[in-house]
């Protein structure tokens, strides 16, 4: 079961945005600095409360939140939005196409947004299908 | 079980190998998306479910397929042991039985658990022909009796557990069955471990939430139409989502956090030896094998060699009976490649590697390594220090033709004397119990690690040969089961010295800042100065009065910033060695008390070479 906002991750709403705190030192990827947005939970209460209610995505999010932390905290300006980032390479953007590796994905990045900092979910696209 | 997996799949059978005839990587990809669909639309709390058994059938059957390196060295149709369970057993009600086998062939599979504080069934002098009646699955541990349900699925008719299979008070059975026990797990198709339970009753399944790590199915659409793999804007794409980062308990095999399997010691040769692991935490299922893991969050699989560090390539080699060494002789002899498949299996036997002098010392680095994880590990019974990685240290012995001391190699004795035990100082009164010489990382339980693994500066010039010129080990009992006594003759270098806790009156005990500060100063009273640093190896061995200083290693090293040196000196000679405390002046027998650090080797130069026993 998927939740109104995991039902319709729709990349082609945005701008193609830049994240100046890219690449990340803590992991290879994303190589880009650039992406497309699908916005997802206004807050991390709603992202848990959909979680609760079954929404398979949004258990997701929620278990990679609670392995990485840093979300714990109760203060207002630690909690914030939820934004789902699709990271494109400078390649793709001159091809105008998104590449999906069956063996390694795609990158997704679950973002929470706050006014104390971005706390980001690293997941990965799969098809599971050979080319 | 499913019967798109098992048609055309036979695995237990006595008389007939195992005959897989459909290409398992198609499979497994054909029909990943309907099994992850089916997974997360109708999820099932339990990691003992259908859906995962098939998954874990899937992964089995594709590395009987397509892993050659898995499959050289497990035979597909080895001897059982010689007690095993029989699971499906017709004569007993439970349809459950303990078996002698006679020599009779077939797969099997095997178990790690943990044997925990709570009670667990047995079998011993008193209850064996009960047992080999039949067994209620009632009387079993919950581990127990979902190792059972797991062979069922599996379509394995033979499991083995070891306290259900060796007769717990019967050391004659006890110890005909411990040295086999290596070769168990190394020739069980599979080994099931119970990773996450602390004890009997915690079974082998658990209950989690299966969305937090089954991929999960979804569509998104892309911002641009074309390119590969890429589908047109606004159809959408249908795939899954899944965490990049693997957080499964699994993969901490070392430090404070791991499972309670993973810190059991005779556990890390269980995982060793065994080709493939299916591997059962409170998270999630997972699977390993000499070239795959794979879990549920990743059903694919990767490959494993990517990870592997050089010694950790070696070790798996030699394990695996595919790495040889001529330490003595020629050192590069042939090289054939197994190229696997084609083979018959005697060919593919016979296809190991010679390996190199380098490697040869890499293969003994991953020695130090792997007991440096082992001392680790608990042991209930102290006495097990050597049975429970005997079956690792057979497997190099035959690859090195090397002899085995108390936990070293001979032909690298001087490099292994140099451990040490850091966190030993804290060991309780019962550990000083015998059960290894002085000399043996194995003497003492406490966390040992190898000076020889840290030596990464660079411009540090070594050298193993110039005091320590001869070393024979005598030893008494079996090679890989324990010692009465060993004693180490050596023909070396000792001079006297005196530990002190003072550690203020030298001035260069900055440059020493790392070091930790159980350490204490050593002294050469004649010369009324300080010579270097003595470690204790444990807490009984420290305010010694006296120590005889063994050099063994010497190194060479640029002089630090600051560091004073004579008019022109230009490298700094250390000398590492062991510390030894004098038994019996007449005999000239020694014992281990520590390791030590003389930070001029000149100090030792006037010494002559003398003989004497380390027991």
């Amino acid at each position: 079961m998927l939740c109104t906002f995991c039902n319709s991750l729709d990349f082609t709403l945005s701008l193609l945005q830049t994240d100046s705190s890219a690449p990340l030192s803590w992991t290879s990827t994303p190589k880009s600095t650039k992406y497309y947005v699908s916005t997802h939970q206004p807050s991390l209460p709603a992202l848990f409360a959909s979680a609760e209610r079954g929404c398979s995505l949004c258990v997701l999010i929620r278990s990679e939140l609670f392995h990485i932390r840093g979300h714990e905290s109760q203060e207002e300006r630690h909690q914030g939005y939820i934004e789902l980032r699709l990271y494109i390479t400078n390649e793709e953007e001159n091809k105008r196409s998104v590449e999906l590796d069956v063996n390694s994905g795609k990158q997704i990045q679950a973002v929470a947004r706050t006014s104390a900092r971005d706390v980001r979910v690293l997941l990965d696209f799969m098809q599971f299908e050979r080319s | 079980m499913s019967e798109c997996c098992l048609t055309s799949c036979n695995l237990n059978v006595r008389d007939k190998p195992i005959v897989l005839s459909y290409d398992a990587d198609d499979f497994l990809l054909a029909h990943l998306a309907s099994l992850l669909e089916g997974k997360a639309y109708n999820p099932s709390p339990s990691t003992g479910c259908d859906e995962n058994f098939k998954l874990a059938m899937t992964w089995l059957s594709r590395c009987l397929k397509q892993h050659p390196l898995c499959t050289i060295s497990t035979p597909p149709y080895p001897e059982l042991p010689s007690r095993v369970l029989d699971v499906r057993c017709l004569t007993a009600p439970s349809r459950l039985a303990l078996i002698s086998t006679f020599g009779i062939q077939g797969p099997y599979l095997t178990l790690s658990h943990v044997w925990g504080k709570a009670q667990i069934i047995t079998t011993t002098t008193s209850t064996l022909a009960e047992r080999m009646e039949g067994i209620a699955l009632e009387n079993l541990s919950n581990t127990f009796r979902d190792a059972v349900k797991l062979a069922r699925e599996m379509n394995v008719r033979y499991l083995w557990i070891d306290s259900l299979c060796i007769v717990q008070n019967d050391l004659a059975d006890w110890k005909k069955e411990s040295v086999k026990m290596g070769s168990y797990y190394s020739n069980a198709l599979f080994n099931i471990a119970a990773v996450s339970s602390s004890d009997g009753s915690g079974g082998l399944f658990s209950m989690r939430n299966p969305l937090e790590t089954t991929p999960c199915p979804i569509k998104i659409v892309l911002p641009w139409e074309g390119g590969k793999g890429a589908v047109g804007n606004g159809k959408g794409v249908k795939g899954f989502l899944r965490g990049s980062i693997s957080w499964d308990p699994v993969l901490q095999v070392a430090g404070f956090q791991r499972p309670p399997l993973w810190q059991r010691a005779w556990v890390l040769q269980e995982r060793l030896l065994t080709s493939r692991l299916l591997m059962f935490s409170n998270m999630q299922m997972s699977w390993k094998c000499r070239q795959e893991q794979a879990s549920e969050s990743v059903p694919e699989g990767l490959q494993q060699n990517s990870e592997m560090s050089l010694e950790d390539e070696l070790l798996r080699l030699v394990l695996m009976g595919l790495k040889k060494f001529q330490i003595k002789g020629q050192t590069q002899v042939r090289k054939k490649v197994h190229s696997g498949w084609e083979e018959t299996e005697e060919e593919a036997k016979e296809a190991f590697e010679y390996g190199t002098e380098e490697e040869l010392i890499q293969l003994y680095n991953a020695w130090y390594d792997l007991v440096t994880l082992y001392t680790k590990c608990a042991l209930t019974v102290a006495s097990d220090i050597f049975p429970a990685i005997s079956g690792i240290a057979s497997a190099i012995a035959v690859a090195t033709q090397d002899r085995y001391v108390a936990g070293l190699w001979e032909h690298d004795l001087h490099r292994g004397l140099l451990w040490s035990a850091p966190d030993s100082t804290n060991s309780k009164p019962d550990l000083r119990q015998y059960r290894a010489p002085s000399w043996s990382w194995a003497s003492l339980a406490a966390t040992s690690g190898f000076y020889v693994r840290q030596l990464s500066q660079k411009g540090i010039k070594v050298s193993t040969k110039l005091f320590l010129v001869n070393t024979i080990a005598s030893l008494v009992g079996h090679q890989f089961e324990g010692l009465g006594v060993g004693a180490l003759e050596v023909s070396g270098i000792l001079r006297r010295a005196h530990p002190m806790v003072a550690n203020d009156s030298l001035p260069e005990e900055e440059v020493f800042k790392d070091i930790p500060h159980r350490h204490e100063t050593l002294f050469d009273l004649k010369e009324r100065r300080a010579v270097g640093w003595y470690f204790a190896d444990n807490v009984d061995r420290r305010y010694l009065s006296e120590v005889w200083c063994c050099p063994i290693m010497t190194e060479e090293r640029p002089p630090r910033q600051g560091e004073e040196v004579r008019d022109g000196q230009v490298s700094v000679v250390e000398a590492r060695g062991i510390a030894l405390l004098q038994l019996d002046k007449n005999q000239r027998i020694f014992m281990r008390v520590g390791s030590l650090w003389i930070r001029d080797a000149s100090w030792l130069g006037g010494c002559e070479t003398d003989l004497f026993s380390i027991i």
